[in-house]
């Protein structure tokens, strides 16, 4: 009985806390402030991701999840015709533990990748950008705010993804 | 009880947001509320053929709702989770509804104070780390204060205390401890042009349990200490972390006095195109824990995880292998290397080829002295000297992996595994000896056309031990960005047993839409084990339909 | 103001620098003195275990070493059920050492469910379960075993051996008011019964089979029922005795001199034990 009610009251706290929290615009938000490491070992706070104006991709992966590897082969091949089309930077987020942190450079290079790629060994970030499920990408706009999220990797998913950049390069409205 | 407290903190942050929000009124436009959740229910049917049993409830459902708040340097937010009843093959103990996870946080450029519940890692964690994950049903986050500043450029200083999650409840040990990570090239200034860059850190961690033990004097402050440097000079990045752990007797060590010590180093090499991974550890006595009798994965403080590739496909993924915490040691070299297009081998769009070894072995123990057995209760336990590799294999694991691309349409991927697996110590039981298994798997995916795609695999596993061969075969056809569709059937054909001769069918589809998924499926599902990194759950097997639904906001 | 919160660090630092406790040998306590006395209060622990369970050895170790400290104080039942105790088709394991009032029992507090070897102390409920590892079983004991005795239990057994009907006489008396309801269970455990069993402490004996291991406290059968009979249900004032008698005849498998009758008493409310006690069938 005693549990019962203070369930109860539990929902009611989330409930307000919900409420409160929709009174504001909840799209066009800003990336959070975390720090996050380098292939290199520096720090850096994600709130400082920036590409001079231009839209950013920003990818949640890891070296042992096999949609998340095959997305980012699949953008390899395209992604300096994207870079020249629209001036789109992608973002690697690594979300590899302490088992793997320290093959993510050598399979970033073995792949032949050109990513900027950042490693959130203890997926602080991962936590803070409320993802669940990898891959996730997220595209942010020229002032650095999210705009567009998607999760899982299917093939031809690319090509959504360019779409929205060039939306974004438009000033076109996105289809949430 | 639980939930009382959690209300109290949440009123209390509520009241501090907004005593801040009436004083600078700007603050309010920036607050923003974010947040995901996922459900994953089960529905079961009876199967006697796998040995599935009937589930009294028929229906159950693991569920959470994260809440995050932030309004400029202040941040709040807290976990709601329900187990109606936990899912089959998840611990028991995470029974009802509860808010386990709650925190609030204070951020400045570089000071940043954490309240409540909080995830940590020191160094590779071999010595501290926190972290949670869904799938495994695994959270050992710390529930205290924590306090972490930069204020000199370069060097990272980090202090906690608190106890640890223990699914809806909280341990006994209170965790105590203090990080500080030195970067000398932006320490000091001559440095910060080099191209060499060397980075050291070092950590204490130190819990405290209380003895009331009638029969043993048991340490109740354990502490341990690590020192760990990293250099990254161009195409070369060293690692290396030394942890030592002082006499911690414990229900994983069988209450041997004993010291204990780990020590983990990789040295990687990578250029475009070739990426070369060597490590090596060794794990003695490094079994670390807030109380002294939690087992299985309850109240780990500190994180080892195994040395090993984590397989893919699934038939590969049968047999994968967990740190032994009481001694171990461990090898594991990787090379990446793609082969440039418009060669002979690489063809027209280039192949990739990734080659794997790792290998896990005991550590040589000798007796304390003639009158003691090996491990002995209350005793030293055992002698081991530093590099003393034991005789008897846990665990090796070869493989291959290539990656090519026929045409604009056609990929494939050619995979081989050898894998050597000593069930009764990994798994923790007697009498199944080691499994010696061989797999393939094909990879095949073609592309219809720019939204539609069919994906096939077939995969193999040879072996003479356990349950004897499987063959498996996937088809995949996905609409590309929303729709997918699987069918699959692994059998077991080469059980001993004509009558465990067994097809394990599943049919699944799911439907994305941007950060919401939903995926169902049918089938049976076979018992296995699921690690991820060094933590491990037991899955059994089981007939039903699965339904998971994600999603952010 | 800044340079606080590395004060802060410094001090946890310190905290976790200093605390570290170096044990030298010998690791184990002397055995202290037990004041026995006619009516003290017993502890009853249910050991959870199976013949095929590598690590069960141990905990049976662990029983000896509580029994040297705790001697009668220490009332102890081995139920064997769940997975490790399940008997194979063929081969050194096929004896079956389960009851159904050991399964009831186990499915009822979901021990061996969280694996074993695992206990219970008096059933008394803990942060997340009620089930309590061998290696806090001493220190749980400890935290109980002096307070005063809330009730009294005493055993008359009387044993027929040339029919094997034992006739149990079992005298229960509350030493102080208590109001609730209140049950009675009476058991039958059996000694000595030798038997193959899993182990991997070279210790205790051969790895990883022990040919022929000395199974204690074995939870044969329940006397009344699983979940016994009412003493009391309203308020019972201290002074208040039940007398209740039972009758059951041995199986003939059993060893009537390796037998011993367990009873407890505990509350229904919330399952836990309030006094055990223990009596050989022939003295």
């Amino acid at each position: 009985m005693i549990k019962n009610k203070n369930n109860i009251l539990t929902i009611i706290v989330v409930l307000l806390f919900s409420i409160s929290g929709y009174s504001q615009d909840s799209t066009n938000k800003e990336l959070p402030s975390v720090n996050i490491k380098t292939m290199d070992g520096k720090v850096f706070n994600t709130s400082l991701i920036y590409n001079d104006g231009k839209p950013i991709i920003l990818s949640f992966w890891a070296t042992w999840c096999k949609p998340c590897i095959k997305e980012l082969t699949t953008i390899a091949e395209l992604y300096s015709d994207w870079q020249k089309e629209t001036g789109v930077k992608i973002i690697l987020v690594s979300v590899d533990d302490s088992r793997t942190t320290y093959n993510v450079k050598p399979f970033v290079e073995g792949n032949d990748w050109s990513y900027e790629v950042f490693l959130d060994a203890n997926s602080d970030f991962k936590r803070a950008m409320n993802v669940n499920l990898i891959p996730h990408t997220f595209v942010l706009n020229g002032k650095g705010q999210i705009v567009w999220q998607h999760t899982s990797f299917t093939e031809g998913a690319e090509i959504e993804l360019i779409n929205i950049i060039r939306k974004i390069i438009k000033g076109e409205p996105i289809d949430k | 009880m639980k939930n009382k407290s959690a209300i109290l903190f949440f009123l209390i942050t509520g009241f501090i947001t907004n005593v801040s929000a009436q004083n600078i009124s700007n603050n309010l436009n920036k607050g923003e509320i974010h947040g995901s959740f996922q459900a994953d229910c089960q529905y079961y049917f009876k199967d006697t053929a796998i040995g599935a049993s009937v589930v009294p409830e028929y229906f159950l459902m693991n569920n959470f709702e994260n809440f995050i708040y932030t309004n400029s340097k202040f941040s709040a937010g807290f976990r709601f989770e329900s187990y109606q009843n936990a899912l089959k093959g998840f611990d028991t103990r995470n029974k009802g509804i509860g808010i386990p996870y709650r925190f609030a946080s204070y951020k400045t450029e570089n000071v940043e104070i954490t309240v409540g519940n909080f995830y940590e890692q020191f160094g590779s964690g071999m010595i501290l780390r926190a972290y949670e994950d869904w799938g495994l049903g695994f959270d050992n986050s710390i529930y205290g204060i924590r306090v972490k500043s930069e204020l000199i450029k370069g060097i990272t200083l980090k202090g906690l205390a608190g106890n640890q999650r223990l699914y809806f409840a909280k341990g006994e040990g209170i965790v105590r401890g203090a990080d500080g990570e030195f970067s000398l090239n932006d320490i000091f200034k001559r440095l910060s042009e080099k191209k060499t860059r060397l980075i050291f850190g070092g950590s204490f961690v130190s819990k405290y349990q209380e003895n009331n033990d009638p029969i043993y004097y048991f340490p109740e402050n354990v502490a341990a200490c690590a020192g760990r440097f990293n250099v990254f000079s161009g195409k070369i990045n060293f690692y290396g972390e030394y942890v030592y752990k002082i006499n911690d007797p414990s229900a994983v060590n069988n209450l041997i006095y004993k010291d204990g010590n780990a020590v983990h180093s990789s040295i990687s090499y990578s250029q475009k195109g070739l990426g070369i991974l060597i490590s090596a550890k060794r794990v003695d006595n490094m079994d670390f824990r807030s109380e002294r009798s939690a087992t299985g994965n309850d109240l780990l403080i500190n994180y080892l995880p195994a040395l090993t590739k984590q397989h893919i496909y699934s038939l590969a993924s049968m047999y994968p292998y967990a740190t032994q915490p009481t001694g171990e040691m461990g090898f594991y070299a990787q090379v990446i290397y793609t082969v440039k297009k418009n060669t002979w081998l690489g063809g027209n769009y280039g192949t990739i080829v990734n080659v794997n070894y790792s290998i896990a072995n005991s550590i040589d123990k000798e007796k304390v002295n003639d009158t003691t057995q090996l491990n002995e209760k209350g005793t030293l336990g055992y002698k081991s000297g530093f590099f003393e590799i034991g005789n008897e294999k846990y665990f090796e694991d070869f493989n291959v992996e290539i990656t090519h691309k026929f045409s604009k349409k056609i990929k494939t991927i050619l995979f081989f595994a050898n894998l050597v697996y000593n069930k009764d110590v990994i798994e923790g039981h007697s009498g199944d000896g080691t499994v010696y298994a061989n797999t393939f798997a094909l990879d095949l995916s073609y592309k219809l056309d720019e939204k539609n795609n069919l994906r096939m695999e077939l995969q193999h596993l040879y072996t003479e031990q356990d349950k004897g061969n499987w063959v498996m075969g996937l088809l995949e056809y996905t609409i590309s960005p929303k729709w997918f569709f699987a069918v699959s059937d692994g059998w077991n054909y080469g059980n001993s047993d004509s009558k465990k001769q067994t097809h394990y069918y599943m049919g699944s589809f799911g439907f994305v839409k941007n950060a919401t998924r939903i995926a169902i499926n049918y089938g049976r599902q076979r018992e296995g084990i699921i690690c991820i990194g060094g933590v491990c759950r037991n899955v059994p097997s089981m007939n039903g339909i699965t339904m998971s639904i994600t999603s952010n906001f | 103001m800044r340079y606080k919160f590395n004060y802060i660090i410094i001090l946890f630092l310190f905290i976790a620098f200093v605390s570290c406790d170096k044990i030298e040998p010998p690791y184990k306590k002397k055995i202290t003195e037990q004041n026995d006395t006619l009516k003290q209060r017993k502890v009853l622990l249910e050991d959870f275990t199976g013949h095929k369970c590598v690590n069960c050895p141990g905990a049976a170790n662990t029983i000896v070493e509580l029994k040297q400290q705790f001697s009668e104080r220490l009332v102890v039942i081995s139920v064997h059920s769940g997975f490790f105790a399940a008997p194979d088709p063929s081969g050194n394991y096929t004896y079956d050492f389960r009851t159904t009032t050991g399964t009831d029992i186990d499915n009822f507090f979901g021990i061996s469910a969280a694996g074993v070897p695992n206990g219970m102390i008096n059933r008394k409920e803990y942060g997340t379960g009620y089930f309590v590892g061998p290696t806090d079983w001493g220190t749980k004991i400890n935290e109980i075993i002096n307070e005063p005795p809330d009730a009294y239990i005493e055993i008359t057994n009387n044993y027929t051996s040339t029919n094997r009907i034992l006739n149990v006489n079992v005298k229960t008396e509350f030493l102080k008011s208590l109001s609730g309801t209140y049950k009675l269970c009476v058991y039958i455990t059996e000694d000595s019964i030798i038997k193959y069993q899993k182990n991997n402490s070279p210790e205790l004996g051969p790895v990883p089979d022990i040919a022929n291991f000395v199974h204690q406290h074995v939870l044969r059968s329940t006397v009344n029922s699983t979940w016994g009979d009412t003493l009391t249900n309203g308020n019972a004032l201290a002074g208040f005795a039940v007398f209740k008698n039972y009758s059951i005849i041995l199986n003939n498998e059993w060893i009537e001199k390796n037998c011993t009758v367990v009873a407890f008493i505990y509350n229904v409310v919330n399952y836990e034990i309030i006094q055990a006690e223990e009596k050989k069938i022939i003295l």
